[in-house]
């Protein structure tokens, strides 16, 4: 479903939070195009949630530029957020609701009321198998539930840009097998995805392209199978990883 | 709009789901007033070092007005003020001060005290000396009045009271000594020696014969006696620990804002296409709910299960119901606005804990809650006018006390609202 009309763009973004003494994001060029599903990989610190609050707008930048579509996202916060789904890494619900209740609430908040809203929560529950789990209070659910429900709330507003932050961490693999065939099926259907995480089979086996990004800075772009044949020797992307950055990554 | 009232609507799930949280926030409070205006109802403490101004006139213009003055004016308690504005006082000037609580106490010689009380010293020194009835008693003497604020500390003004019977009866012995050798002159005008012997024996009957009280102290409450409040513990109490209480909203709310800043969604709902005013503003609506069916049942809780199980007066509503909606809506609000603050600036639950009450206790006590403000050194006055629970408590004790409307309270409404919209304009500026 690519195409080649570009959902993002960053260009030379830095970023430096108050009070650190060197630079966190370090001159971040990246273009992912419409349809796309774009992995970013990288270790623990290495940028990934401090980038992904940027495209959000959630944090104020030093320099560059991020577009979103033809928007600014400093400027017209407004314009993206009808266009972007945020799955945080934290997993950001209100404990004493249920799940349907708080899928209720983000979705009111887009503006989605009465039936509609009630279809759209059918269907995700459905989707993501969380029919019988509906009606249970988040803090007394399981990890993998608040962790679908967090992807849930995140895509209720059937967003045109996905950006999911980890959204694997700590679930078993079947929860993860719903989660990556959900998104897969999402994807195909035209859903532009931004999937970051430390997994190396995760971006294998998910993504059409990826950067590994590494202490604030992307040192390397490209299909999966491009990057394990560019790197003669390199019989995987872990491989890879540890040749670029010097650093094993943990799977 | 329709997405305010989701806002709302999920603020109030929250809350109703964590129902030991709600029980805490509606019945501390019941515990806090019944237990406090008991034991204060009891208590009589000695108030001392407090220095309290009291208006002053003097009618009488003779012996006794002068005595009294002295009298009054050498008590440590009491500081006598005896001109309002550069303008010397009137009857009915003591009485609107009093009344409005610019003065907490007026003393009012009347006219004529020092003639009648003569007459009726002599009256009874004719009966005592002559074994006859005597001249007919003197009627009518008005004597020394004294007006009370509405909004007077039990202790305080028993304390007021006694200064002002104590300096009568040291006036009238004074009075009595004169009278007494005015009387022995008329008729051993010869041997000053002889008549002070006579004299000295007199004085020795005088104390226990002569009745008791010569001039009345007659206090009352200063204002429109046409009102029907009565000033009690309860009327003071109710309101003013109602607001107290009110204020540690501020835990619950700053804890919702650090809730929601500690598990992420405030992140999620910065990326969604709705204002954090509005958000805020959700947060407002609920809670202001809260604190008025908290402050109702504060309300029920003076009427009805004051007399009824603890012997104490009654809550009187008096007649101002539009005064104490609005006041108690503006109120609620200033908590609400004091709870957005403290949860923008604190970052964990123990923090906004602490700090929230501690400060509501601390701006309770400027408040005068504990201590009536009239009686706080001047530097502290000053301070306490910027506690907003001050603005709430005078609100409060205006109309529930003095009987006070609209049109007397709402420079503090004003103070309170202002409060509020400052404080969602930080809360909102510093999130957005
Ligand atoms: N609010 C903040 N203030 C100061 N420094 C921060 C802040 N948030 C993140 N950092 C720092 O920025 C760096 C990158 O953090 P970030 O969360 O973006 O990493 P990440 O790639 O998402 O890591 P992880 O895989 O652990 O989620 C870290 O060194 C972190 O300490
Ligand atoms: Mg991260």
């Amino acid at each position: 479903m690519q195409n080649n009309k570009p959902a993002i763009v960053i260009s030379n973004l830095r970023k430096k939070y108050n009070g650190n003494d060197t630079d966190t994001l370090k001159g971040i060029d990246l273009v992912i195009n419409q349809g796309e599903f774009y992995g970013i990989l990288g270790p623990n610190a290495a940028g990934k949630t401090t980038l992904i609050s940027i495209i959000c707008g959630l944090l104020k930048i030093n320099n560059g530029q991020v577009l979103i579509g033809r928007q600014e996202t400093q400027e017209t916060k407004r314009n993206i957020q009808a266009v972007i789904g945020l799955v945080p890494q934290e997993i950001a619900l209100y404990p004493s609701l249920t799940v349907r209740e708080n899928m209720e609430y983000f979705g009111q908040m887009h503006a989605i009321y009465g039936k509609r809203l009630t279809e759209r929560i059918e269907q995700l529950l459905y989707q993501l198998q969380l029919n019988q789990h509906a009606d249970k209070r988040i803090n007394q659910c399981s990890g993998g539930i608040k962790r679908r429900t967090n992807l849930a709330a995140g895509m209720i507003h059937q967003p045109q840009i996905l950006i999911l932050d980890e959204p694997t961490v700590g679930v078993d693999a079947q929860s993860r097998n719903l989660i990556f065939e959900y998104l897969t099926e999402l994807n195909q259907e035209g859903t532009t995805i931004l999937y970051t995480t430390h997994y190396l089979s995760e971006a294998e086996e998910l993504c059409s392209l990826i950067s590994i990004i590494d202490d604030g800075i992307i040192v390397e772009n490209g299909t999966p199978k491009s990057l394990i044949g560019k790197h003669k020797g390199c019989n995987d992307l872990g491989d890879v990883f540890l040749k670029i950055t010097g650093k094993a990554l943990r799977e | 709009m329709r997405k305010l009232w989701y806002n709302i609507s999920k603020e109030l799930l929250i809350l109703v789901r964590d129902l030991p949280g709600l029980a805490i926030l509606f019945f501390m409070p019941l515990l806090l007033i019944i237990v406090v205006t008991l034991t204060q109802n009891n208590a009589f403490q000695s108030v001392s070092g407090a220095n309290i101004n009291i208006l002053f006139v003097d009618h009488d213009k003779s012996n006794m007005g002068a005595l009294i003055k002295e009298s009054l004016v050498a008590s440590e308690e009491i500081n006598l003020i005896d001109q309002y504005n550069n303008k010397s006082l009137t009857d009915s000037l003591i009485s609107v001060l009093v009344a409005e609580g610019k003065f907490k106490a007026g003393v009012i010689i009347s006219e004529n005290t020092t003639n009648e009380a003569e007459l009726k010293i002599i009256s009874g020194l004719r009966k005592l000396v002559e074994g006859e009835e005597g001249i007919e008693e003197v009627v009518n003497i008005e004597g020394v009045q004294l007006l009370f604020d509405p909004v007077i500390n039990g202790v305080v003004k028993i304390s007021i009271l006694n200064a002002v019977k104590m300096a009568t009866k040291g006036a009238e012995s004074g009075l009595m000594t004169k009278v007494l050798f005015n009387q022995l002159s008329e008729v051993i005008v010869t041997d000053d020696s002889v008549s002070l012997i006579i004299l000295e024996t007199l004085q020795q009957i005088e104390i226990s014969d002569i009745p008791q009280q010569i001039v009345e102290v007659n206090d009352r409450y200063s204002g429109d006696s046409s009102k029907t409040i009565k000033p009690s513990i309860t009327q003071n109490n109710v309101p003013a620990f109602s607001l107290f209480a009110m204020f540690f909203i501020v835990i619950p709310l700053a804890g919702s804002l650090i809730a929601e800043k500690n598990e992420g969604t405030y992140d999620r709902i910065r990326t969604l296409p709705v204002s954090y005013l509005n958000i805020l503003m959700g947060k407002t609506l609920a809670y202001l709910l809260v604190c008025f069916m908290q402050f109702m049942l504060m309300v029920l809780v003076g009427i009805f299960v004051f007399p009824a199980l603890l012997g104490l007066p009654a809550l009187e509503m008096g007649d101002q119901y539009l005064a104490i909606f609005i006041a108690t809506i503006f109120s609620a609000l200033s908590a609400i606005g004091f709870g957005l603050l403290v949860g923008t600036y604190s970052s964990t639950h123990n923090q906004a804990a602490m700090f929230g009450a501690i400060l509501v206790v601390i701006m309770a006590a400027l408040g005068g809650i504990f201590m009536p403000v009239y009686m706080m050194p001047e530097n502290l006055k000053i301070v306490s006018n910027l506690s907003p629970l001050r603005w709430g408590i005078d609100t409060y004790l205006d109309i529930f006390v003095r009987g006070a409307g609209l049109v007397y309270i709402w420079k503090n409404l004003l103070l309170l609202l202002g409060f509020f919209g400052v404080s969602l304009v930080i809360a909102a500026k510093r999130f957005g």
